[in-house]
């Protein structure tokens, strides 16, 4: 089973992608904000497939984890995506430079949202 | 409608609401709090965010507005004014209206018009950037999708760093067959160095390709658009030259021509449609939809970091846990009386038991606390909107709004803590004009801290106004009758009045406010959750609200008394201190009756065998324990015989079965069963004050 790594402040939005993707068949961890995320993610032990990063978030928002995530070496290679609205175009290019690899669109389809992780985890 | 994720975002959006109303306080004050605006940003595309996750679409649009505002906002386009916090405190009324439909399982638009405030903000924002508001994009996204084969030329050369971004360049390979046929395809490896140069965290490949498809050429651009910038790709649409075999030629991969390919595709079926027709894909949508709804009602969503629970279950585990303690005591007594017979081992065994039984109290107890915060960041708006009624100004400070407390008494306390406030800002706080004349800052100052002194919670509510006039009150309650002249009321005996009904009934007319709640309802609110209200108050400094609340509601510290053959409780909350009296510290006064020397003070003495017909009560209080109480700035000591034991003690209410019984709050079972009440100090001190009328 395939690990994706979502981080987002909203407890709705958490409990949505949990509830998707676990359907969709990964294992789903979790965070609040970059901070915690970043901890939880040191000290996991086990592959990630796919990170899922809110843009907008408290303590450390979602473009400076996706930076500090790039850094680690582990994960130098591993899909990033980041969560994002239609009114935030300009985030898009700057989550891209900060090293993600995609984005997806808030609010989303659950198919849309597996059928794009299953996008970058090649499935 | 009532499935958990609909729960999930209602509490969400509530929260959100919250922080987003004293956020929108605070940017009032300095419009260039840049963590503020992000702070309020974020909750508002919470709020929005999560309408779109759970399907409410109504807010979900309604509030995508708020966000262009908020956005113009946090870009610097827009600076705040007046106008924008009072249209986006309007707006967050809808929001809260919205959401209390869709509580009610209506449409979160039913009976609400959104039309008058989004023409407002799209003025608002227009007047920055020209007519382009949000809202129209929605209609942008139209299908072009009339069923049409295209055929492209891609060639696909990826920038060498691909794979830092996270992208396997294969992943286009695959969104392409997605989104229709490959007809032919060739690797070029020409890029591909010597196996000594090889570095392997770099992509030497490219590809060439025909395909065939229904999509754009702009989707096309868009699968790639996130490699677009830094690599070579082209993609060229054939359709205009595909009866051209000269131009075909210019685009031949391995020396093959796109006609090659489609000779034999052409008069086939149809590529099937990977792109849905708008119908489909609502028919598409619902079943998703109708699925969804199946699912969660049939299966676990899986391994979930917390739970939210209904308050009732907490309050039906809280019930169960009050009959166990009322046993465990019962079960302690009874160790403790048939010690002998006892066998061996039975002892440990009960007193584990009795360890277990407080630590599962203690835990369902810290089930219920609920920190202060939300109740306090709600009168940041109370504030400022009473002040402005008044024409006042007001700092709030906020203190200790982590303070934990039964959340049951948080919903309690809301009325009460408004009154105070407001009468804080109605009577106490000055208008600027006359603050300055007395040479204080223009803007009034109130204070609203909380904090947890000796296991109690003191919540305080001060003001550096006017004060209380004490003189007026006690004028007003002679001409009321409610004291007579006589009386020599000390200081914390004339502000307590204001608690009396028959003088903050009174207050109720001149009270701005109308919301008919008097200081009398504050106090036996208060009294309710067995907590004390104090007032202090000086000329021209201000007056300070002094609540000394239990952290909870079920569970009350109490010392048991006894007076002749019954037992009575009394709050421990309310106790200054025991002691027996020297003869020659009682008097008997004219005006108070009969009263002790307690800390340079006489105290009237509360005769608890006569207040309640009891027999063989030792009546003379040196022979006798009397107890220090103290309520509204009133103190009495009560005549007790002796003072047994302290204890916790489980609460149950009388009035659910009986009418109010006078000077008594409730009652509790003792460990051997026996029911002891609970005196209710607050009452006995209105009687002490009625009786000596008299």
């Amino acid at each position: 089973m395939k690990t994706v790594f979502a981080v987002d402040d909203s407890p709705t939005a958490r409990a949505s992608i949990e509830y998707t993707l676990s359907k969709g068949g990964y294992h789903v961890e979790l965070a609040e904000d970059g901070v915690i995320a970043l901890d939880k993610i040191n000290g996991y032990s086990k592959p990630i497939d796919v990170f899922l990063f809110d843009v907008n978030m408290p303590n450390m928002d979602g473009i400076t984890l996706i930076k500090r995530v790039r850094e680690i070496a582990e994960f130098k290679f591993t899909p990033i995506l980041f969560l994002t609205t239609e009114s935030q175009e300009s985030k898009k290019m700057e989550g891209k430079t900060a090293g993600a690899s995609g984005w997806v669109v808030k609010p989303f389809e659950p198919e849309q949202l597996i059928s794009l992780i299953k996008r970058f985890t090649g499935e | 409608m009532n499935d958990a994720l609909h729960d999930i975002y209602i509490q969400e959006a509530e929260d959100n609401l919250q922080i987003l109303e004293s956020a929108i306080i605070s940017i009032e004050e300095n419009p260039d709090d840049k963590d503020t605006i992000n702070e309020a940003f974020r909750a508002i595309h919470s709020i929005k965010g999560g309408a779109g996750l759970a399907g409410f679409s109504g807010i979900k649009d309604f509030t995508h507005i708020i966000e262009d505002l908020f956005e113009h906002i946090r870009s610097g386009v827009l600076r705040v004014q007046e106008n924008h916090i009072s249209v986006i405190l309007d707006s967050l009324d809808i929001i809260k209206m919205m959401i209390k439909n869709i509580k009610t399982n209506q449409d979160s638009n039913t009976g609400i018009d959104t039309e008058d405030i989004i023409s407002q903000i799209k003025k608002m924002i227009s007047r920055i950037d020209g007519a382009e508001i949000g809202g129209n994009e929605f209609e942008k996204k139209d299908e072009t999708g009339i069923s049409k084969r295209n055929f492209f030329h891609l060639n696909l050369k990826y920038y060498s760093e691909v794979f830092n971004s996270g992208i396997d360049p294969l992943m286009f390979i695959s969104d392409l067959e997605k989104a229709g046929k490959i007809l032919f395809i060739h690797t070029d490896t020409h890029e591909f160095p010597e196996i000594s140069e090889f570095n392997p965290e770099l992509f030497y490949l490219s590809w060439r390709l025909f395909f065939e498809t229904e999509i754009s050429e702009k989707d096309i651009y868009d699968i790639f658009c996130f490699v677009i910038d830094e690599s070579e790709i082209t993609i060229t649409n054939m359709n205009s030259i595909i009866d051209n075999p000269d131009a075909l030629a210019e685009f031949a991969i391995e020396g093959k021509t796109l006609s090659d390919f489609i000779i034999s595709e052409k008069e086939a079926e149809p590529a099937s449609s990977n792109k849905p027709t708008e119908h489909e894909k609502r028919e598409e949508h619902r079943k998703v939809e109708d699925r969804r709804k199946i699912d969660r009602r049939e299966s676990d969503p899986g391994a979930v970091s917390y739970i939210r629970v209904q308050t009732e279950k907490l309050e039906n585990i809280f019930n169960s846990v009050s009959e166990l303690l009322i046993l465990q005591a019962r079960l302690n007594m009874l160790t403790e009386e048939y010690s002998e017979d006892i066998p061996d081992g039975f002892d440990a065994v009960a007193d584990s038991l009795k360890n277990i039984t407080t630590i599962i109290q203690e835990q369902v107890t810290s089930l219920r606390m609920m920190s202060l915060s939300s109740t306090f960041d709600r009168f940041k708006r109370v504030v400022r909107d009473i002040a402005t009624e008044q024409g006042k100004k007001v700092i709030l400070f906020i203190e200790g709004q982590d303070t934990e407390l039964d959340k049951n008494m948080i919903e309690k306390l809301n009325d009460p803590l408004k009154h105070l406030v407001r009468n804080c800002i109605d009577h106490g706080i000055e208008t600027a004009d006359e603050r300055m004349r007395k040479g204080k800052k223009p803007e009034g100052q109130l204070r609203l801290s909380a904090s947890i002194e000796s296991g109690q919670v003191l919540i305080e509510i001060a003001d550096d106004g006017a004060g209380i006039n004490k003189e007026k009150i006690l004028q007003k309650a002679i001409e009321r009758k409610l004291v007579s002249k006589e009386q020599n009321l000390s200081e914390g005996e004339i502000l307590s009045l204001i608690f009396h009904p028959g003088l903050s009934t009174a207050e109720k007319v001149t009270d701005l406010s109308g919301r008919g709640v008097g200081m009398d309802v504050v106090k036996s609110t208060i009294t309710e959750l067995h907590g004390n209200i104090d007032i202090f108050s000086e000329d021209n400094k201000g007056t300070t609200f002094r609540l000394h609340l239990p952290l909870t509601l079920a569970i009350l510290d109490g010392m048991l008394v006894s007076v002749g053959n019954e037992k009575y409780i009394l709050p421990t909350l309310s106790i200054l201190e025991i002691f027996r009296p020297l003869a020659e510290h009682l008097k008997t006064i004219s005006a108070k009756g009969e009263v002790v020397f307690f800390r340079g003070d006489y105290i009237p003495i509360i005769r608890l065998h006569a207040l309640f017909n009891i027999d063989n009560a030792i009546a003379e209080p040196s022979d006798a324990q009397l107890i220090v109480v103290y309520s509204g700035g009133m103190k009495a000591a009560i005549l007790v015989d002796t003072v047994l034991e302290q204890f916790q003690i489980v609460l149950k209410s009388l009035q659910r079965n009986f009418h109010k019984v006078e000077n008594i709050s409730s009652a509790t079972i003792l460990g051997n069963g026996d029911v002891a009440l609970i005196l209710d100090i607050q009452n006995l001190f209105q009687n002490l004050v009625k009786t000596n009328n008299v």
